[in-house]
């Protein structure tokens, strides 16, 4: 397809559902005689980061000091009601998803809650992952190396990686390790000499309980020189400047985006090395990272379509947002992103999602069955308006990324199509 | 072997000879009889492991504890346990107090310990070494399949391995036949609504789909008549590594699903804080589900038929960090349990505290042994790890 030349109906498809959550029709049609370079501009348009306010959450402070009580009756107490504030929170979330303006915003800001991990089974703090998701939120667009040092005082990430215990004199390498592991450079870039001499610079970074936020214990501060990647630094921020500079922290987020957006197949390392240098050269500004990607031909090429696993949200949130099938209630739907793999503010390790095949493994792939069979469930004859606009080509080009691989049903019907076009294998890829 | 099994066996067939000094494979050699060989050999391709996952890292010094040694005391200030808080085990060893529910185990010589297990150039990531420990490779070498995948195919024909978790870990592979899940009630009920579809694809991502919906139609015909077995129940309580042991307790009491491996894991032994308490919590878990699983395998007559084992992706540091708790370590203690194990034993050399490399401590059993021992002297395979020797637990 040349570039110039206004997308097809399966393009916009394409690149609806790869930038949002779901083949929504009212953004397919938006994008309706547009270039490719048009349909970029359209979806990257900044939309306001509104979310909704949260639910009540009890402040660090209150907690701890309840935790910490003596009387077993109130500690229990305590501890039920992270449980439950913790489920309000991940119910918050869905509806945020739900009924956004700007499904890229979720979808990024998911992305960064994979990469920056922080688990409320963990922390124990519902308020302070919900002030976490509020930073993603702000910056998922915005630029990387501010999100990295912002993330780094971050108060749940805090606790998450057990920054508030690293001490002058007894350092605690989990954040230090998973700063150069995860967030940055990747295993096997690093040495054990430099997670020690991070887990170092990093002494001292603790966080406020009553304000909630980052403060420098100088008491806990080991001021001296070290010495990471053969370069000499003292701070937590000098440690971030370095792995800024590194081209295969670039990398690291590049190949993250083939990932994301491309295909679950291994990274073209010719690709993702160029999307990485711009990114790099860019100042980590992400929007360039992510225009890079959509601009490019992997991006479009048809061999990577339908290579691509749905995740949890795309294939819960993107089915209600893109069929008018009853919806469950935001409880309903955290639980369903939990049987499918994707506790919300829970993610399995310090790792976040693996993402790509790994979505599907015989626990998961009968939730999902049993998922698109409820929702999708109802009476095969009924007349639903938006169907009725569609041939049933058009309908199978919306909802597919290829040709359906199970037989269709012979009896005419859209609604009845729809059905087993939801439940073909295809419908699990985009 | 036991003395008392091979006895049972030697009597079985024509044998001369001195009896205590013959090996099990001298044992067999000299059993003219072919189809008593034969038989045996069918016997231990039925027989079954159970994998126990401690997930996070555990902290070895504090389960199998050298609490005699004057450096332990000294490297761990405030963890240490002392002598009244460990089973003693003799060899100056003792276990952590909390694995009491596994005394009875070890006294009935069917549980040993490993000591030391771990693999040269230790990595400290809990994904890599999970990943090094899954697939058996080198800590400079990166393969992808599950160790088991080297060894099941050869073994037997149908369903490989069960796993009640998340993912598959050492049975990820395609030649594996294996299914994951919470538990089988649920997965009976689920995957009746999955279609089997019959359909060649390049896109990775797609076989991998059609490939799983596959495995859960022949999991699932196999898991037909595995419902029922309520008996079991009663040994075990309410707590969720104990319902995880339960549905793989009746599992094989059911026989259905005949899968050579079950793997069940215990999560939270990350302790980088406040260790003392949630590692004490941690072992009384593992220890009780392990103790409810055994009397229930014994009830049920299949205690000679399974092995368990636990393994975890490395050891914790060996001094205590500030926050009372240990980082990410090397090597560590595992256990084996089963009714043909030969317990009531130490086995592989302790790790020694003060021959340290960079603070850690220094492996002394390859962790490939223990994989080599499954495969040579449990089921009687050929051990794709021919350069790690086996050891004498089974």
């Amino acid at each position: 397809m040349n570039k110039i030349h206004k997308l097809d109906f399966s393009d916009r498809k394409h690149m609806v559902e790869r930038v949002g959550l779901g083949a929504e029709p009212k953004i397919i049609n938006r994008l309706n005689g547009r270039t490719r370079e048009q349909a970029i501009n359209i979806m990257l348009r900044p939309r306001s980061p509104h979310a909704k306010p949260p639910p009540t959450m009890t402040p660090w402070n209150v907690r701890q000091n309840m935790y910490g009580s003596k009387k077993p009756a109130l500690k229990m107490r305590m501890h039920k009601r992270t449980v439950v504030e913790g489920d309000h929170l991940k119910q918050w979330w869905v509806g945020q998803m739900l009924t956004t303006e700007s499904p890229l915003l979720e979808k990024m800001t998911l992305f960064w809650h994979s990469h920056f991990t922080s688990s409320l089974d963990k922390t124990e703090q519902p308020r302070l992952n919900y002030k976490q998701n509020m930073l993603f939120r702000r910056m998922a667009l915005g630029n990387f190396g501010s999100m990295l040092k912002a993330v780094a005082k971050d108060p749940a990430m805090s606790i998450y990686l057990d920054g508030n215990l690293n001490k002058k004199n007894n350092p605690n390498e989990n954040f230090a390790r998973e700063l150069l592991e995860l967030f940055t450079l990747g295993h096997g870039n690093y040495s054990q000499q430099d997670v020690e001499q991070t887990a170092k610079a990093f002494t001292g970074w603790e966080t406020n309980r009553y304000k909630e936020t980052h403060v420098l214990n100088k008491h806990e501060n080991d001021r001296g020189k070290k010495t990471l990647l053969n370069k000499t630094v003292r701070t937590g921020d000098d440690v971030i400047n370095v792995l800024l500079a590194e081209e295969r922290t670039a990398m690291t987020i590049a190949e993250k985006f083939w990932n994301y957006f491309v295909s679950d197949s291994a990274p073209d390392k010719e690709v993702t090395d160029a999307w990485a240098k711009t990114f790099r050269e860019a100042n980590y500004e992400i929007m360039v990272l992510l225009k890079e990607v959509l601009k490019s031909d992997v991006f479009w090429a048809k061999k990577y379509r339908g290579t691509l696993t749905k995740s949890p949200a795309d294939l819960i949130i993107g089915t209600l947002r893109t069929l008018p099938f009853k919806r469950p209630d935001n409880a309903e739907l955290a639980r369903m992103f939990r049987l499918l793999g994707q506790d919300l503010f829970d993610p399995p390790n310090v790792k976040g999602w693996m993402g790509g095949k790994s979505w599907l493994n015989s626990q998961t792939v009968m939730a999902r069955t049993a998922l698109l069979s409820k929702l999708s469930a109802g009476n095969p004859n009924a007349k639903v308006a938006l169907y009725q606009t569609m041939s049933d080509n058009e309908l199978q080009q919306w909802l597919l990324p290829h040709k359906p691989i199970t037989a269709m049903p012979m009896t005419p019907g859209k609604a009845r199509l729809v059905r087993a076009l939801v439940l073909d294998p295809y419908y699990q890829f985009i | 072997m036991k003395r008392r099994e091979f006895l049972r066996l030697v009597s079985l067939g024509a044998c001369a000879g001195s009896l205590s000094s013959l090996s099990y494979a001298q044992a067999l050699a000299s059993t003219k009889q072919e189809s008593r060989v034969e038989q045996i050999r069918r016997i231990k391709k039925d027989r079954i492991l159970v994998l126990v996952e401690l997930k996070g890292g555990n902290d070895g010094l504090n389960t199998l504890v050298p609490y005699t040694d004057p450096l332990y005391k000294k490297l761990r200030p405030t963890l240490s346990l002392s002598k009244n808080q460990v089973i003693d085990l003799g060899h100056g060893m003792g276990m952590h107090k909390s694995l009491a529910a596994l005394k009875p185990i070890w006294d009935d010589e069917d549980l040993a310990w490993i000591q030391g297990v771990g693999y040269p150039r230790p990595d400290l990531s809990h994904f890599r070494s999970q990943d090094i420990w899954k697939t058996a490779s080198s800590s400079d070498h990166q393969l992808t399949d599950g160790w088991l995948s080297l060894v099941l195919p050869e073994k037997k024909r149908g369903l490989h391995g069960i796993v009640i978790g998340d993912d598959l870990g050492p049975l990820e592979s395609h030649h594996c036949r294996a299914v994951v899940m919470k538990d089988p009630k649920t997965f009976r009920q689920q995957a009746n609504m999955v279609k089997v579809i019959r359909h060649k694809s390049n896109n990775a991502s797609l076989a991998h789909l059609i490939g799983v919906q596959q495995q859960l139609h022949e999991a699932k015909m196999l898991l037909e008549n595995t419902s029922g077995f309520a008996y079991l129940d009663r040994y075990f309580h309410a707590h969720p590594f104990q319902n995880d042991l339960k549905s793989v307790a009746k599992m094989i009491v059911g026989g259905g699903a005949k899968a050579s491996v079950y793997k069940v894991t215990l999560k939270g032994f990350d302790t980088h804080a406040s260790q003392a308490v949630t590692h004490k919590n941690q072992l009384k878990y593992l220890a009780d589900g392990l103790n409810a699983f055994a009397t229930a395998m014994k009830a049920s007559d299949k205690w000679h038929d399974v092995l368990i084992m636990t393994y975890s992706e490395f050891g914790r540091s060996v001094k205590e960090n500030r926050s009372g708790g240990t980082d990410h370590g090397t090597a560590a203690p595992h256990l084996v349990m089963g009714g043909k194990v030969n317990g009531g034993e130490l086995y592989g050399e302790n790790m020694r505290l003060n021959d340290l490399q960079d603070g850690d401590l220094v492996y002394t059993t390859d962790f490939r042994s223990l994989y080599a021992t499954i495969t040579d002297r449990w089921w009687g395979l050929e051990s794709p790890w021919q350069q790690h020797d086996t050891l004498a637990f089974v």
